[in-house]
């Protein structure tokens, strides 16, 4: 069983005593009772474990998945999510060792999958990355939480991220069904479009990419490979699981779908616009010390060869999320963990 | 195990975490990326004179 404090005095008192231990994200947190955890739990085995969330290790009981999902003020509905999110976060290829202590501002976003994003009210719609949705908001808070207190995860400790980032908060959404021209996402990796479940990808946080001015898909896409083509981006030298995520917001999504793209043209059409010369990925920022497959470091023994931003198209996830308005956004990966989706339970 | 200074917390969280405090942890400044090769082969010099003084202690009499 977890451990139990006994703490007296006003909610301050409590602040203080998490804020003393490293127990948090430096935000106030709620108080996990007795009965607030025991009510998250609705009967599940306290006991039973996920595994061992590093760099720490630390074990992930239910009971101390629990305390953590009412520390960030979590509904016990969302306690299955938070659940299957932890279990994507522990297969071996999100890598979630790496994912932790990286110098890289990497940060699970969570992506929330069929009937119960609409149960919980996970917002895809304006404002869907934050602020204002308590389930967006607190959900990510649980994630985040756990990879601090049952992992390790502080800065400069278990977290070595150089500069950190606002994702790393939060970072939970869901697709914008109702305006997206395609089937939502986790039906491209093998799901029904009525099950539930939850992706985890590691990303940097948000790239806007604006354009009010393309009426063609072709035009607009060009801006994002644009966006997609940065420099210092991590995934040119690592390739140990490439992820780039590109949300669409709905208005840019439609007129793809208008003129016929599907997700897959999309991901197959960045795949190579994206892409950038050897000669210039020779001033990139960790061209001598990358890590490529025999293949990539074959092309590279011309200059003028292209390399693509990531291994295989469907790296490229592609996701349909906000409001009214013709901004999007890219996230690019960290090179070295790869997107898991997990059914919620 | 190798590690920066920077980063030396990081290694001996693993240490503890996987059971292994024994294991001998050589710390050099940080950083190592992006340093020139004498200010390099300096740093390798003194993880090398780390590992020699264990073998030192193993084989003191």
């Amino acid at each position: 069983m977890a451990d139990r404090h006994h703490l007296t005095g006003d909610l301050g008192a409590i602040h203080e005593f998490v804020a003393e231990r490293g127990w948090g994200d430096g935000l106030p947190i709620v108080p996990p009772t007795e009965e607030k955890v025991a009510a998250m739990l609705a009967g599940r085995d306290p006991v039973a474990s996920l595994g061992a969330v590093p760099p720490a290790y630390g074990d992930a009981t239910h009971e101390v998945l629990a305390a953590n999902a009412v520390m960030a003020g979590c509904k016990p509905a969302a306690f299955p999510v938070l659940l299957a999110a932890v279990e994507a976060m522990l297969q071996p290829r999100f890598n979630l060792a790496g994912v932790q202590a990286t110098t890289h501002p990497v940060a699970p976003l969570l992506v929330v999958h069929g009937p119960v994003a609409a149960e919980l009210k996970v917002n895809g719609g304006s404002g869907v990355l934050g602020p204002g949705a308590a389930a967006n908001a607190t959900l990510g808070r649980a994630v985040r939480l756990v990879l601090i207190n049952v992992g390790g995860g502080r800065p400069a400790q278990g977290d070595l991220s150089t500069q950190g980032g606002p994702a790393k908060y939060t970072y939970c959404m869901t697709e914008n069904m109702a305006e997206s021209p395609w089937p939502e996402y986790h039906t491209s990796v093998g799901f029904d479009a009525r099950e539930s479940a939850v992706t985890v990808i590691g990303v940097e946080g948000p790239h806007n990419v604006q354009d009010h001015q393309s009426t063609t898909g072709v035009r607009f896409l060009a801006i994002v490979a644009d966006a997609m083509r940065q420099l210092g981006h991590n995934s040119w030298v690592i390739s140990k699981g490439n992820d780039f995520v590109v949300m669409l917001g709905p208005e840019h999504a439609q007129m793809l779908g208008r003129d016929g793209w599907s997700r897959d043209d999309v991901q197959r059409y960045l795949y190579h616009q994206a892409s950038r010369s050897v000669a210039d990925l020779m001033r990139s920022g960790n061209w001598t010390g990358r890590e490529w497959p025999v293949w990539l470091n074959a092309l590279a023994q011309s200059e003028t060869s292209l390399v693509p931003p990531v291994r295989k198209p469907e790296e490229i996830r592609v996701l349909v999320a906000g409001g009214p308005g013709k901004h999007s956004a890219v996230m690019p990966g960290f090179g070295s963990t790869s997107a898991v989706t997990w059914p919620v339970r | 195990m190798l590690t920066t200074s920077s980063f030396e917390r990081l290694a001996r969280m693993q240490m503890h975490a996987l059971g292994d405090e024994d294991l001998k942890l050589i710390v050099v400044e940080h950083p190592i990326g992006g340093i020139d090769a004498a200010t390099l082969a300096a740093r390798c010099a003194d993880a090398a004179d780390q590992a020699a003084g264990w073998f030192d202690e193993q084989h003191r009499v």
